[in-house]
């Protein structure tokens, strides 16, 4: 260890809290604001008298810091069609500001029994779903029916309506059926600091609407340094900004560079708990496999210190933790073992959702390797994946601020001063510019955007990947070759699915087989994050035994329908359940298959829970499947798709399904060479099947639905398909004129003459 | 067929990509970026995989350590297409060098403002 820090406190955390002047507003705020906190009072939303617990609520939430500047806001709000709020997690903006909207907007229409609505934009589902509840707790009025959610595949919300919280993604599918967005008043974008795909869209979008519909008003809000850049897209909209609870941070740098982060960062917790103050640890690390193992090792560390230190509780903290799990995040520190001795302390490890999203309180040291797992995509060889890579040093500035949110805190950063200076960038790149556009290109496409060029992003993407985003969408069929959306690529954009899948869906009925196709589909995307059983469990597993890895291969795709307890299950337990799963569910042509084998299983056990329990499966995750494939037979049905099976026990049961999964994945292919390694088809990267399948064999053709970036490339859930139907399915893909020379070309170039001497020998016997 | 655009390697895509032709139609310009004013990003983000603990700073990532390399090229435009990417690529350095320039300049200017909020 490095073991003098050089020390630096940067005045830039600090925003000062003063509080003598917010008393004195929140004491005039006291008894106005529409009559809110007067007791006995009607609830103008329901008509019934406010309950005992919203008084409670209310006194409590008067003291959130952006009610001080509630008047303030409602004014800017009232003379300007735009704004921008800016204010950090804590402040209150989330619950608070669409309240103060609806209290200071009129939202009546000239038909009396139906209100316009304010809606609210999250980037994350949990975020929608737990935010709208607290609010409709906050309002005293019942979840679904005056405040609301809407989320992919499930809609919480009615006629009565007034205020919605959705996922960024949701209010822009919204739009292809409302392009005025006439159903709203106001819309607020929050957390658009985050810069998802979806609120980056939405912010061009939006800009378009408010030119045509001048009583709408839109609410940018965000919790970090990119205001001005706001501010100056939204032709300087004004700006207003809500101090948070901040205490000042100190914050510690490295002499020297670490040679091995994740070792320096459990040397610093051990550090930290034997030599400083009372108070909460939050250590920022990558993912949960490095997480998992940082947690043991802390574990074991502080323990090899005995009793002259205090007890620890080490809690993990990632997207694909179970929910319950994740609340252990909010627990208290241990208590001292003895009532003189050293006093616990919570140690929370996490990945950078903790970084904005998700407010620990009692945190005072913060650890900061500057590393996070970033989205990333590659247009000139098409992949997108999940790779380690430094922060940026907005994201080190709001790492180190979670250290203060209590009380003056500690930042260690596990990198020189001039690394910082030197090697971060200022910000993160926005989430348009790592991301295939696919599916972004045929939203705007049928939302009538027809110069995506000149489209007002704010961050336009490099035109590299537009151009692959028409590509993937011409040979879909779904643009013709002057760009324009096709009838077919208007039904694919009604699916809220990959248009690989949506493609898949809508021409399933051709194959006779859209019944099992509707199941796979939701198999593959009811893929809640939670459910995904600890890859790190599987990939450690893997990793470990790599050597004889033939009989220990795992199969992923039993962990998706998996226990959920697994994170509480030993490492080979988890490994045992896979396995038995896979024997009994396991289908040796492909793992699309085996999804499909469990869900009919599943059903013919009619949704049994003890069922699920017996044989490894995860009911939930089941039951969302189900879900989803209701909602996506809903969408088949209007636009008239049949929905229909081949016979069981046809020969062609299985070869149908195949054959329109390759309908809609031709793109994604790779081919067994001689050498014995597989190759992508076009692009000639070199992958690997990952050790999750449940082939017995490795065919020649594969399809696979996910490509997966590490030190090797992996090829995710794949299915076996035959070359000829290459050729028969999508031969303008497989147009060898336009194909790079590889083994796979010469291949094909056989199975073409082969087909064409068939053609003529039948022509022949006629 | 040598000048077809999905070869190995990430080298950019050409023009006789349908996608290419599409972006064209739709009306962009080569060489210049998307966006109202033709001010986006020309190139797209660097993909580097990082598969040990090492800390930041601690080593450089090598521009040359590419994730995806190409099989062996048998094609003799090779080299031209190298040479090519180099020439593309040093253009872009200069743009990126300038870009960085003024993030750098932007923030520190919202991170002044950001931080004295008697300066809003």
């Amino acid at each position: 260890m490095t073991t003098e820090r050089k020390r630096k406190v940067s005045l830039f955390d600090v925003v000062n809290d003063t509080s003598a002047p917010a008393t004195a507003k929140l004491s005039r705020m006291n008894g106005g604001a529409g009559g809110n906190g007067v007791l006995g009072g009607v609830n103008r939303w329901n008509g019934r008298p406010y309950s005992q617990t919203y008084y409670e609520i209310f006194e409590k939430r008067r003291t959130l810091p952006v009610w001080q500047q509630k008047d303030e806001f409602l004014q800017v709000l009232k003379n300007n069609q735009t704004l921008i709020l800016v204010g950090e997690t804590g402040s209150g903006k989330t619950t608070q500001i669409p309240q103060f909207v609806l209290e200071a907007v009129d939202i009546e229409t000239p038909d009396k029994r139906k209100k316009m609505m304010i809606a609210c934009t999250q980037p994350r589902r949990v975020a929608a779903m737990s935010v709208s509840r607290r609010v409709a707790e906050e309002m005293d009025v019942t979840i679904g029916e005056e405040v609301g959610y809407s989320i992919r595949f499930e809609d919480c919300s009615s006629a009565r309506t007034v205020l919605k919280y959705l996922t960024d993604g949701m209010l822009l599918r919204e739009a292809m059926t409302d392009p005025l967005l006439e159903r709203y008043k106001v819309i607020i974008l929050d957390e658009a600091h985050e810069r998802t795909l979806a609120t980056d869209v939405l912010f061009g979008l939006l800009k378009e609407v408010l030119k045509n519909r001048p009583d709408l008003k839109l609410v940018v809000m965000s919790a970090t340094l990119e205001a001005e850049k706001f501010q100056a897209y939204f032709n300087g909209a004004p700006l207003m900004k809500v101090p948070g609870r901040l205490h000042p941070v100190e914050i510690f740098y490295t002499q020297d560079p670490e040679r091995d982060y994740l070792e320096a960062a459990i040397r610093t917790v051990v550090q930290i708990h034997m030599c400083e103050p009372q108070g909460d640890i939050l250590v920022f690390l990558t993912g949960e496999e490095e997480i998992e193992d940082a947690c043991r090792k802390i574990n074991k560390e502080v323990g090899n210190l005995g009793d002259q230190v205090g007890p620890v509780k080490v809690v993990p903290l990632y997207s694909t933790l179970p929910p319950a799990m994740q609340q252990k995040i909010f627990d208290p520190p241990p208590p001292p073992l003895d009532e003189l001795g050293p006093p616990g302390r919570k140690i929370v490890v996490s990945t950078n959702i903790a970084e904005t999203s998700l407010t620990i309180d009692g945190i005072v040291y913060v650890i900061d390797p500057g590393f996070a797992k970033q989205k990333v995509y590659n247009p000139r060889v098409r992949v997108e994946s999940l790779l380690v890579s430094p922060i940026s040093k907005a994201s080190a500035h709001q790492r180190s601020g979670r250290a203060g949110r209590t009380q003056p805190g500690k930042c260690f950063r596990l990198y020189t001063e001039k690394s910082f200076n030197n090697d971060l960038q200022p910000q993160t790149y926005p989430e348009i510019l790592r991301s295939n556009l696919a599916n972004t290109v045929l939203t705007l496409k049928k939302l009538g955007i027809d110069d995506l060029v000149h489209f007002d992003f704010m961050d336009p993407p490099a035109p590299e990947t537009l151009m692959r985003a028409l590509e993937v969408l011409n040979y879909l069929g779904a643009l013709d070759d002057e760009g324009n959306l096709t009838k077919l690529g208007e039904i694919m954009s009604e699916f809220p699915l990959d248009p690989q899948m949506s493609k898949m869906l809508v021409v399933s009925p051709e194959f006779n087989c859209s019944n099992e196709i509707l199941s796979v589909s939701a198999m593959l995307s009811a893929r809640l994050s939670w459910l995904l059983v600890s890859s790190a469990t599987a990939s450690s597993g893997f990793y470990a035994t790599s050597g004889g890895m033939n009989h220990r291969k795992l199969l992923r795709l039993m962990q998706v329908v998996a226990v959920s307890q697994y994170s509480l299950m030993k490492k080979w337990e988890a490994q045992k359940a896979a396995d038995e799963a896979k024997a009994r569910f396991g289908h040796i042509d492909g793992d699309h298959l085996t999804l499909l084998n469990v869900y009919h299983a599943y059903k013919q056990n009619s949704e049994d829970p003890q069922w699920c329990y017996e044989n490894f499966v995860n009911q939930r995750a089941l039951k969302s499947a189900d879900n989803v494939r209701q909602q996506l037979v809903r969408i088949m049905s209007r636009f008239n798709l049949k929905l229909c099976s081949t016979d069981f026990n046809s020969r062609d049961y299985y070869i149908n399904i195949r054959k329109a999964m390759l309908a809609g994945y031709f793109m994604q292919v790779a081919h067994l060479e001689r050498t014995g390694h597989y190759l992508t088809v076009k692009d000639n990267q070199v992958v690997h099947l990952h050790p999750s399948n449940c082939l017995d064999h490795k065919p020649e053709w594969v399809i696979y639905n996910e490509y997966v970036l590490t030190s090797r490339n992996f090829i995710r859930t794949v299915t076996d398909v035959r070359g000829e139907w290459l050729v028969d399915i999508a031969p303008h893909y497989y147009d060898l004129t336009n194909f790079p020379s590889c083994e796979a070309k010469r291949v094909l170039e056989r199975l073409y003459k082969k087909r064409e001497k068939e053609r003529e020998e039948s022509k022949i016997r006629k | 067929m040598g000048e077809e655009g999905e070869g190995p390697s990430s080298t950019a895509i050409r023009s006789s990509n349908i996608g290419f032709q599409l972006l064209k139609k739709c009306g962009w310009t080569e060489g210049t970026g998307l966006g109202v004013a033709e001010q986006g990003r020309l190139e797209p983000i660097q993909v580097h995989v990082k598969n040990d603990k090492q800390g930041l700073g601690s080593r450089k990532i090598n521009n040359n350590n590419h994730l995806h390399q190409p099989l062996p090229d048998s094609t003799s435009k090779g080299n031209e297409a190298k040479k090519k990417a180099k020439a593309l690529s040093k253009r872009a350095k200069k743009l990126q060098e300038q870009e960085k320039k003024l993030q750098d300049k932007e923030f520190e200017r919202a991170f002044f403002r950001e931080f004295w909020p008697d300066n809003v």
